[in-house]
């Protein structure tokens, strides 16, 4: 696609928002966006498929009576940007509201990218998928190994924002990640599981790991897992690792503390503000720029993200806010308002989110334990949250009973469930590894839109987990 | 010469051997909701996809921009991948068969003609009467979305074919404001703007939260379990349609290979994949491919009768087409089931209900979709169902967790299949009531 800044240029994005407050707009933005990705796959030792794509438009935001009207179009001819503006404006006029009232910002002028020595997208196609093959190819350690994806991603995310009260943003992000997925098969039996790395970098984040051995590894988790029955139904103590920590803590109380859903009366954090949630060893973190995570200095309306404790030893102390949200509480926004793409408008989503460090070590965590289980995400993953009800359930990868303080024989197929607010009530340790990340591969999914977040943790303890089986 | 012949032309004076362009134009109207309106969008979204194949050896690019000369940049970019990867040996040629089915009510002419206003009347409508009667209910979030499309396929075999669809689906969300962390939501798929019924999405949405306020865990145990038809047409639909995707059989992550024309379900089942099928909200003349849609009997009194295919697998052994393609602009088509059929028996939920001593209907459930198609288990977290006790709706369950074979449960465990076809997205299925399923509670 042509560069980016040219086509800025040419879309003299000042004069979209000259008109739409000509036409009776109180404020108005403009996000341009373009969007590259590549992705590879190859699945059994045969490239399976080589696509890139080139994704570009722009969005454009008005307010007219405290009322949001919102178009967008890739079409960049003067007809149908003009199109576009009216068509925002219309839709503005349509209804009543309030969600239009913003809270003040500072004016902001912002330039900044994320370096990186490599773009994975001017690496010859050869290389990348010979890396790709040579992975694949060592996962196959085991007949009884019967299929082996491996995917590697990477893009590269331009966003620009300019905005009626004068500030203005672009900000570049590459990401890339690699996943494999291997199946084993025994007597009968068919185990998948699935592991990744993943970083806000160029290719020069393939150096960093040995992909040999990632793959053998995840084979080698395979055929273990194949062979362990899962644990008996029941509620249990658990130790969970900092991964699934990350997701947990971003899908079971991340979203209920997203402001617009408080307001809605969706969130169980409603009301709660300033109250004891937790054990006074959690403290929950959400940040722009941490080390691991994804990038996100500055939100899609033009409000920089810092860092915002959400619970602090323990006591809820703020919820994450747009502008509209931080406008109703008279706080300030916290640089939470994110967008999929320029097709979509912004909403409250989170950047990284974490559990902060604690004091035990991994084997004190185990302490006491009688009978329990040790959750890793690793060789699994995915979940989901009701975030009205507050119930939550996740998949469990490689997982070992716990037995008298010390870890015991492997499990498989473990699910956890629970309630937000009873499970945090019974986290009663916390580690001291706090770890990041973030990838290519997997975000956040919230009213339809997707988005890249960071999520990590140090190990904790939960006393009361219900854990299902497959 | 459109834009999707123009594009193929370049691509082969560029040396692709074959070439083909698939491109979406998509009008979108989005309105977001809680107790109020909260936001009014529309997007004009465009999307062309060229995959070429040079021999054997394939690229895709794709691009939003359609200008021509940003597609013509697409298209350099396409032959160019396709050069230098590695061949596909199983590569035979890019679809060879065109054609349109004739089908119909799959496009909504009065879109055209709908005013933002009518559409702000309906949501608030929707909203009001979730609140109607005393209930003690909040709207906490809803959405309607308007798709307005137009696909186009063209390769270097056949000219240009388009199809247009509407489809407009709808949720909403509510949450009791007393008495206990309570939620309700009801969604709606359908094709025109007249069949969107905001009082039933909205009365279901409203009583379930109602229903639900005093819901508990309850003990770990096994049990009969109703499944409400929504979910039942999401699960099986998900285990059964992945089961019998070519991609996953000649992958081996399906068994299905072996068990062709055999017995595999209880003999009262019948699912069917119909592309052709009147309103079906994935009915359309021919696939992402070109290629003609068509009925595929899938299960016939248990038997397994048929698998889905696009051109690329149905090629690999030798066999026709399904009509089964899907794409979106940016991906390679793949294998994808059309309308996906349950056929209903002649048993009412309330009948199915009365005739339980014993057993948990589910409404709801979330972590469902992490459920595992090749190996067969099927999990779910259930967040609203109901203990039956001696043919009655008893006590308000929630947070269990159920787990169950999938190959076992059609095989052996159906108890009753019932007559309340309805459908979940593309699948479609009654209520089904199952022997026996394990409950991981309290």
């Amino acid at each position: 696609m042509s560069n980016f800044k040219e086509t800025l240029n040419q879309l003299e994005p000042e004069k979209i928002i000259d008109k739409a407050l000509k036409l009776g707009a109180s404020y108005a933005d403009v996000r341009y966006q373009h969007f590259s990705n590549e992705e590879i796959r190859v699945e059994n030792k045969s490239l399976e498929e080589y696509k890139s794509l080139d994704f570009g438009g722009l969005g454009i935001r008005v307010v007219v009576n405290g009322a949001v009207g919102f178009a967008s179009t890739s079409d960049f001819s003067k007809d149908s940007v003009n199109n576009s503006i009216n068509a925002a404006l219309k839709l503005a006029k349509s209804f009543e509201s309030e969600k239009g009232n913003f809270a003040e910002t500072k004016t902001i002028k912002f330039d900044e990218k994320v370096s990186i020595k490599t773009d994975p997208i001017s690496v010859s196609p050869k290389e990348k998928v010979e890396l790709l093959m040579e992975t694949n190819k060592a996962a196959w350690i085991s007949d009884q190994i019967k299929n082996v994806i491996t995917i590697m991603g990477s893009s590269v995310d331009n966003r620009f924002f300019i905005s009626s009260q004068g500030t203005q943003t672009l900000v570049q992000v590459p990401t890339i990640g690699l996943i494999q997925i291997a199946v084993a098969v025994e007597n009968g039996k068919m185990d998948t599981t699935y592991h990744g790395h993943g970083a806000c970098s160029g290719y020069e984040f393939t150096k960093k790991y040995d992909w040999n051995d990632f793959s053998v590894d995840l084979s080698e988790l395979a055929l273990r897992s194949v062979k362990a029955s899962s644990p008996p139904p029941g509620t249990y103590p658990v130790v969970v690792d900092p991964r699934l920590v990350g997701i947990l803590v971003h899908e079971a109380f991340g979203h209920a503390a997203e402001a617009d859903l408080v307001f809605t009366g969706t969130s169980t954090l409603k009301d709660r503000l300033g109250e004891e949630l937790a054990n006074e060893q959690v403290s929950i973190i959400d940040e722009g720029t941490s080390k691991g995570g994804y990038y996100i200095p500055v939100d899609d309306e033009g409000t920089p993200k810092g860092k915002t404790v959400i619970m602090d030893k323990g006591v809820l102390k703020a919820y994450i806010h747009d502008r509209n949200s931080a406008n109703v509480l008279a706080v300030s926004p916290t640089g939470n308002s994110r967008a999929q793409d320029f097709e979509n408008q912004p909403l409250v989503r989170m950047t990284n989110t974490y559990i902060d460090n604690g004091d035990y070590k991994f084997d004190e965590l185990l302490e006491g334990i009688k009978e329990g289980v040790y959750i890793k995400n690793k060789g699994s993953g995915g979940g989901q949250v009701e975030v009205g009800m507050g119930t939550f359930t996740f998949n469990g990868g490689e997982s070992f009973m716990i037995r008298n303080g010390e870890l015991a024989e492997p499990v498989r197929g473990v699910i956890i469930s629970g309630a937000i607010l009873d499970t945090l009530k019974t986290v009663d340790a916390v580690g001291n590894d706090l770890k990041i990340s973030t990838s290519y591969f997997g975000g956040c999914g919230k009213g339809g839109q997707a988005a890249k977040v960071g999520f990590g943790g140090p190990h904790i303890r939960v006393q009361e987990m219900t854990v299902g089986g497959r | 010469m459109d834009l999707g012949q123009l594009a193929v032309k370049k691509a082969m004076k560029l040396g692709a051997d074959e070439a083909e362009v698939y491109i979406l134009r998509k009008k979108i109207t989005d309105v977001m909701f809680a107790s109020e309106i909260e936001s009014f969008k529309t997007v004009d979204s465009r999307g062309l996809g060229i995959r070429v194949a040079k021999g054997k050896q394939i690229g895709l690019h794709a691009t939003s921009i359609l200008t021509e000369t940003e597609v013509g940049r697409a298209v350099e970019k396409a032959v160019k991948i396709a050069e230098v990867t590695p061949e596909d040996p199983n590569w035979n040629s890019l679809n060879d068969k065109f054609g349109k089915t004739s089908v119909k009510g799959n496009y909504d002419d009065s879109l055209k003609n709908l005013d933002y206003d009518k559409i702000i009347d309906k949501v608030i409508g929707g909203i009001n009467r979730a609140t109607e009667n005393g209930r003690k209910v909040k709207v906490t979030r809803g959405a309607l979305t308007i798709n307005d499309s137009e696909v186009s396929v063209t390769n270097n075999y056949y000219d240009t074919q388009t199809y247009y669809g509407s489809y407009i689906t709808t949720y909403m969300m509510t949450k009791a404001v007393e008495g206990g962390e309570s939620t309700g939501a009801e969604s709606l798929q359908v094709r025109y703007w007249k069949d969107l019924n905001y009082d039933k999405i909205a009365d279901y949405a409203a009583e379930q939260a109602l229903m639900y306020v005093k819901a508990k865990p309850i003990d770990s145990v096994k049990l009969p379990v109703i499944m409400r038809n929504k979910f039942s047409a999401f699960l099986f639909g998900f285990m059964l349609g992945s089961n019998i995707n070519s991609e996953n059989i000649q992958k081996g992550r399906s068994t299905f290979a072996a068990k062709l024309n055999t017995q595999i379900a209880d003999e009262r089942i019948t699912v069917i994949d119909d592309g052709t099928m009147p309103n079906g909200v994935r009915t359309r003349a021919f696939d992402s491919e070109g290629h003609p849609t068509q009925k595929t009997t899938i299960l016939e009194k248990g038997v397994l009768k048929n698998f889905i295919y696009d051109s690329y697998r149905a090629k690999k052994e030798n066999v026709k087409s399904s009509g089964n393609a899907r794409r979106n602009f940016n991906t390679l088509p793949v294998p994808s089931t059309n309308n996906f059929i349950f056929k209903p028996g002649t048993t009412s939920l309330e009948d199915m209900i009365k005739d339980t001593k014993k057993g948990l209907f589910i409404e709801r459930t979330i972590g469902e979709w992490l459920s595992r198609p090749s190996s067969g288990e099927m999990n779910a977290t259930v967040t609203h169902g109901y203990l039956i006790e001696n043919g009655e709706l008893s006590k308000a369950v929630k947070n269990v967790i159920i787990a169950g074979n999938f190959f076992e449960i059609i095989k052996d465990k159906i108890d009753t299949i019932g007559s309340d076809l309805s459908n979940n997205g593309h699948m479609y299925s009654p209520a089904i009531k199952i022997s026996e399923m394990t409950i991981a509670g309290k």
